[in-house]
């Protein structure tokens, strides 16, 4: 009932802010949009839609990390953390009152993706039934990055720090080119990170690849569980 | 019974006593104010007795239930200094936020009707927080702490930066949630300590330097009114006023 409540007030304050929605939804769909043009002209394996579509439905959720940090940072500068602070609410009822919203925002997201992937070839298929889920989890890892970033930073901070990991989620992940192509070290150190694996994990989903599946979304949880225990952790020195 | 009894209760910001040592109790049903200039520690003995911070040592009992645990929580709401509101969320909405932490969905929006009308919030029940002018906003985040009905209310620094016919305003409705709730106001603004008390503590440095309703602190200084009384108070505990 707490956590709901709270989820209610954050899903408000998110979709209320128009920046949600550009960098949601609207600056995604252009990029998908864009390359799929591009792609018409000078067709590139990489940016087929069937690669396209995965990469950008990611790209879209790393912006969770964001509105998750702006949102901690600016309710602890007014102060309407510390109010809440004092009252019953714990520190579940906080964590995951910032997970529901955002996870709900995460399948949206990821629908239209599909959606208009649909429009520009991407075969509509159960398995995206799959891939959206999949895309559920990966919200989860970027919500949690994102209370740790808000927990840590302050308001003014706290954007340019977000979208500093909305960067290095991308350059990582192997959405905008191939990271076989760049090296070795590059390679390995996008495969110890849990980014590249998001996308592998979204992209094997839709093509029902059931362990390539499983071993990416495997690293994307693990990862999730890491970073639930750091915010809960930060979140509760916070409450102190 | 005391709604507040404090036993030494200290706060240390690294070299600062930010509250040094108070020892202090409030009866059930008082206006408690403190009285202070910026940095005398207000805001930092509130927020260890709504339990936002741990004292460095000493404790707090507020109807007999230690600060140091939980259990006092549930009697106690606070307005920040700061305008904790909601800023995208409609007055409205940001009541029944509040009344749902405490209340199920029912007693939540009677609650919230009736502090809507209690706050004279009418006209702007649904309008988005952060397009409310100071007065409001400042009444919004009052009226958030008032809604959970605590026996035991703190107000930091309620009218700071407000104009005085919004301040005189908030005094009325602050008189009448004397009826209602024990409540502890800071407030560096001597006729405000004046106007609304039934008890003053004077702090600086940390320390509550005098104690007594305003008459009282008056007599104590042999001056003719609190302003005046209040300076005195100051200067005999070492020097300017800071
Ligand atoms: N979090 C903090 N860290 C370090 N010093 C602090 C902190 N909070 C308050 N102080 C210091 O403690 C003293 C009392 O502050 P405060 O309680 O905010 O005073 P008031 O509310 O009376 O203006 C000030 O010197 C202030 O600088
Ligand atoms: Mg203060």
């Amino acid at each position: 009932m707490k956590t709901l409540n709270f989820a209610n007030r954050n899903l408000k304050e998110l979709i209320r802010d128009p920046i949600t929605i550009i960098f949601a939804i609207i600056f995604p769909e252009c990029l998908l949009v864009l390359m799929s043009f591009i792609n018409r002209n000078i067709p590139i394996d990489l940016f087929s839609i069937e690669k396209l579509s995965p990469g950008i439905a990611f790209f879209g959720l790393s912006f969770l990390s964001m509105f998750t940090a702006i949102n901690i940072s600016s309710d602890m500068e007014t102060s309407f953390l510390t109010r809440l602070f004092s009252t019953t609410m714990k520190a579940r009822n906080f964590i995951f009152g910032y997970v529901l919203p955002n996870v709900l925002i995460g399948i949206v997201q990821t629908l239209i993706c599909f959606a208009s992937s649909i429009a520009f070839g991407l075969k509509a298929q159960v398995s995206l039934v799959g891939a959206v889920a999949v895309s559920a989890v990966c919200s989860v890892l970027f919500v949690s990055i994102g209370i740790c970033l808000g927990c840590v930073l302050s308001n003014k901070a706290s954007g340019g720090v977000s979208s500093i990991v909305i960067q290095l989620s991308a350059w990582l992940s192997g959405i905008w080119f191939d990271i076989k192509l760049v090296g070795n070290v590059y390679q390995k150190i996008c495969e110890v990170l849990p980014f590249y694996h998001g996308v592998e994990a979204i992209k094997a989903a839709i093509n029902l690849d059931l362990s390539a599946t499983i071993s990416n979304l495997l690293w994307i949880i693990g990862y999730t569980i890491i970073f639930m225990i750091i915010s809960t952790l930060l979140f509760k020195k916070k409450m102190k | 019974m005391k709604a507040i009894k404090c036993e030494n209760l200290t706060k240390k910001f690294k070299n600062i006593n930010a509250v040094d040592g108070l020892n202090f109790e409030v009866e059930e049903g008082e206006l408690f104010s403190l009285l202070g200039t910026n940095g005398a520690g207000k805001s930092t003995t509130i927020k260890m007795l709504c339990g936002l911070l741990k004292p460095t040592s000493g404790d707090a009992k507020i109807f007999d239930e230690s600060i140091l645990k939980e259990e006092f929580k549930k009697f106690v709401a606070v307005s920040p200094q700061e305008t904790a509101v909601a800023k995208n969320l409609t007055v409205k909405e940001n009541l029944l936020f509040m009344a749902k932490i405490y209340f199920d969905k029912t007693k939540a929006e009677e609650k919230t009707k009736e502090i809507i009308k209690e706050f004279s919030l009418e006209k702007v029940e649904n309008q988005r927080a952060k397009t409310l002018s100071g007065g409001y906003q400042r009444r919004l985040s009052i009226a958030m702490a008032v809604i959970s009905e605590p026996k035991l209310l703190f107000l930091d620094e309620p009218t700071l930066g407000l104009d005085v016919i919004s301040m005189h305003e908030l005094w009325d409705t602050i008189t009448n949630l004397k009826k209602k709730s024990t409540i502890i106001l800071t407030t560096h603004y001597m006729k405000e300590a004046e106007k609304l008390s039934d008890k003053i503590a004077i702090m600086k440095n940390g320390k509550i330097i005098a104690l007594g309703t305003a008459d009282e602190l008056i007599k104590l200084s042999r001056k003719s009114d609190f302003e005046e009384a209040f300076i005195e108070i100051s200067k005999e505990n070492g020097g300017d006023i800071r």
